[in-house]
């Protein structure tokens, strides 16, 4: 589905992404694995088109993403997340999940003055979608709330809801779990299953390996802005180029 | 009346433009410091037109806000590249480059002298207090203004510029073209200064660079956010108080020369205490 081609990157000198390759494979679940610094959050820059000036080349579905603005390589189906939940704080949350649907793209003044019955229609579904999403997890209270009052966890749950309200096929998750309590996990992980149920595939970014293995189909190691390994998680931690670099004795 | 009917139509006027810098500060993040620029330039522009090329008021009045609005749009391309403390003080340095050419610019502004004979529109002549005319009909353009505003804020793109505002890179990873729409924002809020400007010409008949240097612009700035910033009913209310503050201060029965500077330091001073106690203004709902 992606595939990502001898990425090179350099950041004032520094070599962050060094002749990166690997594949995502449709409808799976693939973590991006590796210590701090490693290049991964860089990674999902790139592809997502955050960052614009890498080399090599970022096929989806054979089509050339590379340096793509990122809102034109959200139009062509990626969504992706924050490490450090990033919610829009000053508006309201429902405002928040309305602003991720694709029903309410391309939005123009002229619609506003000439087609507004149109306008209200799409932004009266997206919101009732929104609702529904936010019932699903048990924060519709919420709905007309800051952002900004969300806790910690909330945020990073109206992130991930933000991903169910777009049209997006393949998803980047950059540490959904991290500074979760058990139970904001499992309600994260769940939703994690039912963004491939509904057709997603999933590329996340975790440090917690018991989630990795538990949920990962796939697994890619970086190092250095370098593919150390790739495979079933339960190869990769036999590596022993990985278990030097990240995993440990 | 006459006082009363001057004060009343400053107060609409500055509202206008208040609406027009508030479009941009407040719902969008744009803190721009070059709206006083925009006002000079629907002013000149109206100034220029009907005396120099003998236009009628309402063709005067358009071409005014057409050619603000093509300037707007060229600045905004190296403004938003800019972003928070940048963006601010680049766009008060196009409010130097604005006062610079209402200044030198000789053939059409006439200099420090400025433009005299300002007219008001036709269709209030006829009425026994043209005053009163232009004042109901600057009153029904803010009405207008602040319902298509309105219209605007309540819509899809309202949510969009406002998710703009919050943080550009998370909107554009939501398949939105942020640029596109702050460009759009700033272009159509210069509009409203370019309108307010074109009022103010032909209320007060005579304009020089003076009028339009950067005080301007800080000025427009604090009474957005004394009303409050992304406020449609704070943006009137801020204009209006700050209008009435000078009025006030002249009861204290101040020498004129030390009037003036209390008008400055007053303004400071709000500016100072809003954002220490009151960071949203009177009756915002956002805070920069």
């Amino acid at each position: 589905m992606l595939k990502v081609h001898n990425i090179n990157l350099s950041l004032g000198g520094l070599k962050i992404l060094n002749d990166l390759s690997f594949e995502i494979e449709e409808g799976k679940i693939t973590g991006l694995i590796g210590p701090n610094g490693a290049g991964k959050s860089t990674v999902f820059n790139v592809v997502t088109g955050l960052i614009s000036f890498a080399t090599g080349s970022v096929q989806l579905r054979k089509q050339d993403i590379l340096g793509a603005p990122s809102y034109q390589v959200s139009r062509m189906g990626i969504m992706r997340t924050f490490q450090d939940a990033q919610v829009l704080p000053q508006i309201s949350v429902l405002e928040n999940l309305i602003s991720a649907s694709p029903l309410i793209r391309d939005a123009s003044l002229f619609q506003v003055f000439f087609r507004p019955k149109m306008m209200e229609r799409m932004k009266a579904e997206a919101a009732e979608k929104a609702r529904e999403l936010l019932k699903k997890v048990g924060i519709e209270e919420k709905s007309n709330v800051l952002a900004q009052d969300l806790s910690y966890g909330q945020s990073k749950l109206v992130e991930i809801l933000k991903v169910f309200m777009s049209d997006a096929e393949l998803v980047f998750l950059d540490e959904p779990f991290s500074g979760l309590y058990p139970e904001m996990i499992k309600v994260i992980k769940g939703l994690v299953y039912e963004l491939i149920e509904s057709g997603r595939t999933v590329v996340l970014v975790e440090h917690n390996m018991k989630l990795i293995e538990e949920v990962c189909d796939h697994v890619v190691v970086l190092d250095f802005g370098t593919k150390l390994a790739e495979g079933k998680f339960e190869e990769v931690r036999e590596n022993k180029d990985v278990v030097n670099a990240y995993l440990g004795h | 009346m006459d006082y009363l009917l001057h004060i009343s139509i400053l107060a609409a006027i500055y509202s206008l433009a208040v609406l027009g810098q508030n479009y941009a500060s407040g719902f969008t993040g744009l803190v721009s410091l070059n709206h006083g620029a925009f006002m000079g330039m629907g002013a000149y522009g109206l100034a220029y037109f009907m005396k120099t090329q003998g236009l009628s008021y309402p063709v005067s009045f358009f071409l005014a806000a057409l050619i603000t609005a093509i300037v707007a749009w060229i600045v905004s391309f190296p403004l938003l590249k800019l972003k928070d403390d940048a963006f601010v003080l680049v766009s008060f340095g196009f409010s130097f480059i604005g006062y610079n050419v209402f200044l030198n610019w000789q053939s059409v502004t006439n200099g420090a002298i400025g433009l005299k004979g300002i007219a008001l529109p036709e269709f209030v002549k006829t009425w026994e207090n043209p005053k009163l005319g232009f004042f109901i009909f600057i009153l029904a353009v803010l009405l207008v203004s602040l319902w298509s505003l309105k219209k605007i804020l309540d819509s899809s793109y309202g949510v969009i510029i406002r998710a703009t505002r919050e943080n550009q890179r998370v909107t554009q990873v939501s398949g939105h073209d942020a640029d596109g729409y702050r460009r759009s924002v700033f272009v159509l809020s210069s509009v409203f200064a370019s309108f307010a400007g074109s009022f103010l010409a032909s209320h007060i008949s005579a304009i020089d660079p003076l009028l339009f240097q950067y005080h301007l612009s800080v000025l427009l700035l604090v009474m957005a956010i004394l009303g409050g910033l992304a406020s449609l009913r704070g943006s009137v209310l801020g204009a209006v108080l700050l209008i009435l503050l000078p009025e006030a201060l002249r009861f204290l029965g101040l020498p004129s020369s030390v009037l003036a500077q209390c008008q400055q330091i007053s303004y400071g001073m709000i500016l100072i205490l809003l954002m220490y106690w009151r960071p949203k203004g009177l009756l915002g709902e956002y805070s920069i």
